[in-house]
């Protein structure tokens, strides 16, 4: 192993660091095999030094002291590519943002960047290189759910050329869009708007239907998935490269948070679509109460804005919305809610749940609004309460978060994506979505599957856990504890037994099986526990 | 001369950057701390914590994001009990648990880092040498 250590100065802004006192002790070290300085690595004329180096003195470890900026890596890395070597080679130890930077005495600072140094010394003499490796996957992808969301995420993967196998469990698709009358702000009444969608869906070569089905078990992992459908008790087993859940959510009536049953004079939200498509006769006053069980979504609020306008257009009754907190976070809500103020709906907010009781065909409302610093009462006809949403299906596979929603990969930085990669949520069983939002989350899923899979390999991680199968106890640790079910049992030929097998393109490299295995035999490529206490040893001595 | 205490952090990937900006900006902290780099708060195994103890460090800490936001779901969870069973077996061995400590940040609060540093430094520094 022959390494080199580059010295950069930063263009002079690394100057509270004694650069002589660096170098002398670098010389100290007996594996070097070069040392230079420059004022500026990334710079052009820094960039040829290194290479040069690297050719003449036959480099493989390269290490770099100043900063450590994403961005310069990046240079760096394409360095050691351009002189052919991998960029695991390179060990980059930041004296300038960890130590110049925030260290007012010289004197210190450069005791510490010795100290750093070490520590990046040893970590590039323990570095192992790996070979870049692609593994094959099929480029076929099976959505799940066959409402807007599944259909839309089927036509736009189809549209960019992938095969897609769509599943529904009921006869026909269309999911919750064919419950409602309307939707707000959509010309097309949802019927006809389905309708469209579907004939889409008919007429792509690259789209299978299979209604009256829904998975039963899913194997594998990303690229490779196998996954049992169960078609009207017929078994089907299929092979796709990723899946897409768009299985909406189930709409319930919360029975024990309101303690009373639906009646005639009160029916849920999705009872009063029906209504509406029926052409049923729609009563004088009407009350809808929101937020009742603290449970409430924006939906809620969506679907009871919309309607009592509607109602008020149309029926020219009494309507009544109470509320505890107005939800009106999202598209066109804000503007909808004015609009409902506007043509005389009548809002009431409350604090304390309102009291109901039932009198023959009427249901009495009395509610204290802290606005008005008073109690209403209100007899209505209808009183329109909300359902709570829930996950539609159930995947023992996957986690739900607080919400009783699908538990997403971290948010912030991957949403819809699921803790098992290659599996993804769209519409509304990861976030409570309007058909619009259902429409573009869809697409935009589809992108991302799109791309994770168009090139029918993928390449994995370099830093990922490989199992040392002779030290594996077979305890299931590690198995229990990956985040990402990367981690499953196997059976090796070669050592006739079985051991922990981590999958390649599931892993995600955080090392957390690696520090609960018991026997040390789970190891992170890039973060071997030997490479960690070594390094961690020279920064605390001198 | 005043007690300098060794103090290494353990740090998942994305809280350096809480460090690095922290340097950017140029906000002081002192030198006593030196980072080790994780890929998550998860990595963080028992051994690692003895060991920084018994290669002369007078106090670790380990830094993983807010519960919650964990770029790798519950590494930082899991930090969180190692931190507390490497804490018994501290005691157990007669030093003082107070050495060990866990905090979370996010990627952008270089100057939570900072009071971090110095906070820690200066409980060190309280406690005296380890050995
Ligand atoms: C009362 C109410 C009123 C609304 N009003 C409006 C409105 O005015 N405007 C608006 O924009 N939005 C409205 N919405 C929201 C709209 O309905 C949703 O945004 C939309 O239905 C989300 O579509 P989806 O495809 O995600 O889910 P869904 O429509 O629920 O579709 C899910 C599909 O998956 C299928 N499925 C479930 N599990 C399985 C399984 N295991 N295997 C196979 N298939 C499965 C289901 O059968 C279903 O067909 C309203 C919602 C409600 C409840
Ligand atoms: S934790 Fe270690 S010993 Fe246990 S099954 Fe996993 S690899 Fe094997
Ligand atoms: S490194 Fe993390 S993601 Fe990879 S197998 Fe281990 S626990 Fe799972």
């Amino acid at each position: 192993m022959k390494k080199g250590v580059f010295i950069c100065k930063c263009g002079g802004s690394i100057n509270n660091i004694d650069f002589q006192a660096i170098s002398n002790y670098i010389h100290s070290f007996n594996q070097i095999d070069c040392i230079k300085e420059s004022q500026a690595f990334c710079l052009p004329e820094g960039k040829d030094l290194i290479k040069g180096e690297i050719i003449d003195s036959t480099l493989d470890r390269v290490i770099i002291i100043g900063c450590s900026l994403e961005e310069k890596r990046k240079i760096f890395e394409g360095i050691l590519k351009e002189c052919g070597l991998s960029p695991q080679a390179l060990t980059m130890v930041n004296i300038r943002e960890r130590c110049a930077w925030v260290h007012q005495d010289k004197r210190r600072a450069t005791e510490k960047a010795k100290r750093l140094i070490k520590a990046g010394i040893s970590h590039s003499s323990l570095l192992k290189i790996f070979e870049e490796e692609d593994i094959s996957v099929n480029k076929n992808v099976l959505v799940v759910g066959g409402g807007i969301a599944g259909i839309e995420a089927s036509l736009e993967l189809s549209r960019l050329g992938c095969k897609v196998t769509l599943v529904e469990k009921e006869p026909e698709l269309g999911g919750k869009v064919k419950r409602l009358a309307n939707i707000y702000e959509m010309k097309l009444k949802p019927g006809e708007f389905l309708s469209k969608k579907i004939k889409l869906i008919k007429e792509s070569e690259n789209i299978k239907v299979l209604t009256s089905t829904e998975p039963i078990k899913i194997e594998g992992n990303l690229g490779n998935f196998t996954v049992k459908l169960n078609k009207l008790s017929e078994e089907i087993t299929i092979k796709v490269g990723a899946i897409i859940l768009s299985v909406g959510c189930q709409a319930k009536f919360m029975r024990k948070d309101y303690g009373f049953d639906l009646s005639r004079s009160v029916i849920t939200h999705l009872q009063l679509e029906k209504l509406f498509i029926n052409g049923e006769e729609i009563p004088q006053t009407i009350c809808f109460l929101l937020d009742f069980a603290n449970k409430s979504s924006r939906i809620s609020f969506l679907s009871a804005l919309k309607n009592a306008l509607l109602i008020k257009e149309k029926v020219a009754s009494e309507v009544f919305i109470l509320y505890r907190q107005m939800q009106v976070s999202g598209y066109h809500l804000e503007k909808l809610y004015g609009e409902a103020r506007e043509k005389g709906i009548i809002f009431f907010k409350y604090e304390d749940s309102p009291e109901i009781s039932f009198e023959h065909s009427l249901v009495n409302i009395s509610v204290f609004d802290p606005l008005l610093k008073k109690r209403v009462g209100i007899s209505s006809h209808l009183l329109v309460v909300e359902e709570e949403i829930m996950p539609m299906s159930e995947f023992k596979e996957l986690g739900l978060d607080s919400k009783g929603l699908y538990q997403e990969e971290n948010i912030w930085l991957y949403p819809a994506e699921s803790n098992r990669r290659g599996i993804f949520f769209a519409g509304e069983c990861r976030e409570q979505e309007d058909v619009f939002e259902a429409l573009t989350d869809a697409r935009a899923v589809a992108g991302k599957v799109y791309n994770l899979l168009r090139r029918g390999k993928i390449t994995v991680n370099l830093n990922r856990a490989v199992v040392e199968v002779e030290k594996c106890a077979l305890c299931l640790n590690c198995i229990r504890s990956c985040p990402y079910e990367a981690i499953g049992k196997e059976f090796y030929k070669d050592e006739d037994r079985y051991a922990a097998k981590v999958d390649k393109l599931s892993c995600q490299g955080c090392g957390i099986c690696s520090s609960i295995c018991p026997a040390g035999a789970i190891q992170l490529t890039q973060y071997e526990n030997e490479q960690i206490i070594t390094e961690c040893a020279s920064l605390l001595t001198d | 001369m005043e007690f300098e205490p060794e103090i290494v952090i353990f740090c998942c990937q994305y809280c350096t950057e809480a460090a690095d900006t922290a340097g950017a900006s140029h906000l002081g902290y002192p030198a006593n701390i030196k980072l080790m780099e994780l890929p998550c708060s998860g990595k963080i195994s028992i051994i690692y914590l003895l060991k920084a103890f018994e290669e002369g460090a007078d106090g670790v800490c380990v830094i993983g994001c807010e519960e919650g936001a964990c770029h790798f779901l519950r590494g930082n969870l899991r930090a969180k009990k190692v931190v507390e069973y490497t804490q018994k077996i501290l005691e157990e061995i007669g030093i003082n648990k107070e050495r060990l400590k866990m905090f979370n940040l996010s990627s952008l609060e270089s100057q939570k880092f900072v009071q971090i540093s110095k906070e820690i430094t200066e409980k060190i520094r309280e406690l005296g040498p380890i050995f």
